[in-house]
């Protein structure tokens, strides 16, 4: 297939057209693929045929427009007097009614977003309500907490009910001189893992003083317990519970003193002794 | 490839542009490509206004196309342009098949003005509007209302041009010769609205 042939035969229109044997139209698309002036004829005439159907389709859209506007225009001028006001009527009722039913639609939704206000605002104040009970119980909770911290260091430092003991170990200690210091103490205390006191028992060499003070120093020199304002009692001697787990095995001394009110403290007497554990 | 039947290279640009592709020259399928790429878009376009089919077959031709000649099925190399274009149409009728949308277009794949329009772009729809501003102008510049009539019932009436003839007293030189200077005057006015050359679609 060449030009000559295309251009007698008016292949192009033709092709368009879809006029084509399907042989021809087969034999005429290979030509065209190779051809770049049979397929620019192709394209301008498409293009032609397209433009001229869309021309077409837009006169009669137009003319079918034009016709219902002239249509409608020559009813209404056969109506009568009477039957126009109707019409004016209905098309007013027909204008009208969506706006009556928007108003009405708009009338439902106030009173719903009213309700939905009214409804907030009791839900708030039954939150307000309940936050201010939960407040006060806050509060309440609160101040019998404080009263239950201001109470348990007076529960843990109120000593408990003493409960009898039986047999407790009641040692006399022996003064000794100032020139015994250093040696092994002669007063030997010996206390067992389940005893719970001990009782010292310390007479005084002279009662003179108004009060006394008793100091018990660990082996070292440490001052493990003083007592002050002590009295002797009616056999001069001064008598001393102490609790047993306060005298690991080693050596003390027990160191009574004197003073007269207010003044000086003098030496009374010096009880050194040696705690030894006891076997069960 | 049958060396025995095929064109010496050089000859002809198909056979050459085969032997290129079959020698393994991925510059010659690229030139392919380009070489067909506007007809080959008409093609596609008038067999279906589904611009995503097009595209489709657009690309499965020429995937095809190359990988064919590329295994040396092409035998007679200078037929390069239809083995294209009828490869085009059998992948197109296959589609067609396989949706089952050629009995919505009463059987027949190629009537594409009754087919259904796939939601056309909005640059479609612009052409369509530039091209029926270009006829209207065509038309406003016919000197007599019977060329009017002549393009009117060929194109929009789909009548024949012999029937026309016949009907007016024309020789076909002379309705050629309407049909021939409408066309050239609305390439003139296409042309000059778009300030370039147009291309396909």
């Amino acid at each position: 297939m060449d030009h000559t042939y295309v251009e007698e035969n008016d292949l192009v229109e033709a092709y368009l057209a879809g006029r084509l044997s399907e042989r021809d139209r087969d034999a005429f698309e290979a030509h065209y693929f190779d051809c770049e002036t049979c397929l620019e004829r192709l394209e301008t005439a498409n293009d032609f045929r397209e433009g001229m159907r869309q021309v077409a389709a837009e006169d009669i859209a137009q003319a079918f427009a034009e016709r219902t506007r002239l249509g409608l225009l020559a009813a209404l001028a056969a109506l009568s007097l009477r039957h126009r006001l109707a019409l004016a009527g209905a098309l007013l009722l027909l204008v009208a009614l969506p706006g009556f039913w928007l108003v009405g639609r708009n009338r439902g939704l106030q009173q719903q977003l009213a309700a939905a206000s009214a409804g907030a605002e009791r839900q708030r104040a039954d939150l307000e309500a309940r936050l201010h009970s939960l407040e006060k119980a806050r509060a309440e909770d609160g101040r019998r907490l404080a009263e239950l911290a201001r109470e348990r260091p007076v529960r843990e430092t109120t000593p408990q009910p003493a409960q009898p003991q039986v047999n407790v170990p009641l040692f006399l200690l022996a003064a000794v001189r100032s020139g015994e210091a250093g040696r092994e103490p002669v007063n030997q205390i010996p206390i067992s893992s389940n005893t719970g006191s001990v009782i010292l028992t310390a007479e005084l060499a002279t009662v003179d003083y108004a009060t006394y003070r008793a100091s018990l120093h660990a082996e070292g020199g440490k001052e493990i317990w003083q007592a002050r304002g002590l009295r002797p009692d009616s056999r001069d001697t001064l008598v001393v519970l102490l609790p047993a787990g306060m005298l690991p095995p080693g050596v003390y001394q027990l160191t009574i003193e004197g003073a007269q009110s207010g003044g000086e403290w003098f030496a009374v007497g010096a009880y050194p002794f040696r705690v030894v554990r006891q076997p069960r | 490839m049958n060396e025995g039947e095929a064109a010496r290279p050089g000859s002809n640009p198909s056979v050459e542009l085969v032997h290129r592709i079959v020698s393994g020259d991925e510059a010659a399928e690229a030139e392919l490509v380009r070489r067909f790429s506007r007809a080959l878009s008409f093609l596609l376009r008038r067999l279906t206004r589904d611009e995503a089919a097009v595209e489709d077959l657009y690309q499965e031709t020429f995937r095809l196309v190359i990988e064919k000649v590329r295994g040396g099925e092409l035998r007679e190399a200078e037929r390069l342009p239809g083995f294209v274009s009828s490869m085009a149409r059998n992948l197109f009728l296959g589609s067609v098949r396989r949706s089952g949308r050629r009995q919505k277009w009463h059987g027949d794949a190629e009537a594409t003005e009754t087919a259904p329009d796939p939601a056309p772009g909005q640059l479609t729809k612009l052409l369509a509007r530039e091209r029926a501003v270009a006829v209207r102008q065509v038309l406003a510049e016919l000197r007599n209302d019977r060329d009017r009539e002549i393009l009117s019932r060929y194109y929009i009436a789909d009548e024949k041009k012999e029937d026309i003839c016949r009907d007016l007293e024309l020789s076909d030189l002379h309705f050629n010769r309407v049909l021939f200077r409408a066309r050239q005057r609305y390439k003139e006015l296409f042309e000059s609205r778009h300030g370039v050359a147009r291309e396909s679609g």
